[in-house]
C-alpha cells in the first residue's frame, strides 16, 4: 500500500469523509469491475460496488494496515457479490442464447474478438455467469487482477487447495461450454447445408 | 490411460519441464479428447487475459457522496432508536424495582408472579378463543365447508400460478439483459 493511501486511511479513521472519498476515487473501477464480472448487470454492479465501500467505511477500524487495501476491498467486494448470488440463485446459463460466440484463435483481432475485447463483450461475460459465484470470483480475481491462488484464498476465506481445484473446475466448465457451443456450430452448419447438398 | 495428468496440465498452468511438455505434445497428437480440451481452453484463456476492466460510471463519485450522506443519517437514526429502546427497557425494569423496593406490600418475587400469571392468563385465552373456533367450524354444515374450502383452494392456486409466472417473467427479463 502506498503512503498516500496510508495517509488518506489514517484521516478517514478521524472522521475525515473526503478522505474516504479519495479511496473510493482511486478504487472505484477495480471494485466495480469485480462486481460488473460477478453479477452481470451494470445496475446492479454499481449498487454492489456502493454497498463494498459503504461496508469498508463502516469497517474501516478493522482493516489491518499490513494487508494492502485494495486486496481488503476486493474481499468485501467478492463476498458481498457470492452472497448476492446465493441469494438471487441466479444461475442461468444456456449457450443456445448467444448464438454468436466464437473465440478467434489467432492474434489478430477480427469482428468477433473486437466484441469480446470490447467493452460489450457479451460471450465472455455469458461464460464467466455459467460458473458458480465462488469459482466465478475465483476466476475473477486470478485473471482480472492476477492475484495469486494464496492471495485468492485469502481474500475469499478459501484454502490453497480449495481455490486451485475451484479454479480447474472452472476452467475446466469453461472449456466444455466452448467445446460444445462449436459442436452445436459444426452441426447446425451441416443441417443448413443439407438441404443444397 | 491416465487423461487426468494431462488435463491437469493443460488446464493447471503448471510450469512442465521439457520431457513433461514432449509427453503432453506426443499425448495430444493421439488423444482428441485431450486435444480439444488444450484448444478450447487456450481460447478462453487467451480470451480472459486480454478481457478489458469494465469502469466505474462517471456519476460514481456523485452517487457515493449522496449515499454517504443517506447512510449516515440512516446509521444516526437507527443508533438513536436502539438507544431509545434500550433506555426504555432499562427505565421500566428501574420503575419496577423502585415500586417493589418503595410501595409497603410490593416486593419483586409479588410483581414477578403478577406478570407470569397475566401471561398464563392470556395464553389460557387463546387457547379457548381457538376452541371456540374449532367448536364453530363443526357445526358448520358440510355444504358451506366445501364451499369455503373451494373458494380458499382456488385462491390458493391462482396466487400460486401468479407467483410462478412473475417469477418467470422476472427470470426472463434478467437473461434478457445479461
Amino acid at each position: 500500500m502506498n503512503n498516500l493511501d496510508q495517509e488518506l486511511i489514517t484521516k478517514a479513521l478521524h472522521g475525515d469523509d473526503d478522505a474516504f472519498s479519495m479511496l473510493v476515487e482511486t478504487y472505484q473501477n477495480p471494485v466495480y469491475n469485480l462486481c460488473y464480472r460477478m453479477l452481470g448487470e451494470n445496475t446492479a454492479a454499481e449498487d454492489a460496488a456502493q454497498e463494498t465501500f459503504w461496508r469498508a467505511y463502516q469497517n474501516l477500524k478493522f482493516y489491518d494496515p499490513q494487508r494492502s487495501f485494495a486486496t481488503w476491498l476486493l474481499s468485501i467486494a467478492a463476498h458481498h457479490c457470492i452472497d448476492l448470488q446465493r441469494k438471487r440463485r441466479l444461475q442461468i446459463f444456456e449457450m443456445d442464447e448467444y448464438p454468436d460466440f466464437d473465440i478467434q484463435d489467432t492474434g489478430t483481432p477480427s469482428p468477433e474478438s473486437a466484441v469480446i475485447t470490447g467493452d460489450d463483450n457479451r460471450e465472455l461475460h455469458a461464460l464467466i455467469q455459467s460458473l458458480n459465484p465462488p469459482d466465478r470470483a475465483a476466476v475473477i480475481l486470478k485473471y482480472w487482477y492476477g492475484c495469486s491462488e494464496e492471495e485468492i484464498s485469502e481474500m475469499l476465506s478459501l484454502t490453497v487447495s480449495a481455490v486451485k481445484s475451484r479454479l480447474h473446475r472452472a476452467r475446466r466448465q469453461l472449456a466444455d461450454a466452448i467445446t460444445t457451443h462449436k459442436e452445436e456450430q459444426v452441426k447446425g452448419g451441416l443441417r443448413h447445408e443439407s438441404p443444397a447438398l | 490411460m491416465n487423461h487426468q495428468l494431462y488435463e491437469t496440465w493443460i488446464l493447471d498452468e503448471h510450469p512442465v519441464t521439457d520431457s513433461e511438455k514432449f509427453e503432453l505434445e506426443t499425448h495430444l497428437k493421439e488423444c482428441p479428447s485431450c486435444s480439444r480440451l488444450a484448444e478450447s481452453w487456450g481460447k478462453v484463456n487467451r480470451s480472459l487475459k486480454s478481457a478489458p476492466q469494465a469502469a466505474a460510471p462517471a456519476y460514481f463519485m456523485r452517487n457515493w457522496k449522496a449515499n454517504l450522506e443517506i447512510r449516515k443519517y440512516e446509521l444516526e437514526r437507527r443508533r438513536k432508536r436502539n438507544l431509545g429502546l434500550i433506555l426504555g427497557i432499562a427505565c421500566t425494569i428501574l420503575v419496577f424495582v423502585l415500586i417493589a423496593v418503595a410501595v409497603p406490600g410490593i416486593s419483586l418475587i409479588s410483581i414477578s408472579v403478577a406478570l407470569l400469571t397475566a401471561v398464563v392468563n392470556l395464553l389460557s385465552n387463546l387457547a379457548e378463543l381457538w376452541a371456540l373456533i374449532t367448536r364453530s367450524i363443526a357445526r358448520v354444515p358440510s355444504g358451506t365447508l366445501i364451499g369455503i374450502s373451494v373458494v380458499l383452494g382456488s385462491w390458493f392456486v391462482f396466487a400460486s400460478i401468479a407467483w410462478g409466472v412473475s417469477i418467470y417473467k422476472l427470470l426472463t427479463r434478467r437473461e434478457q439483459v445479461a
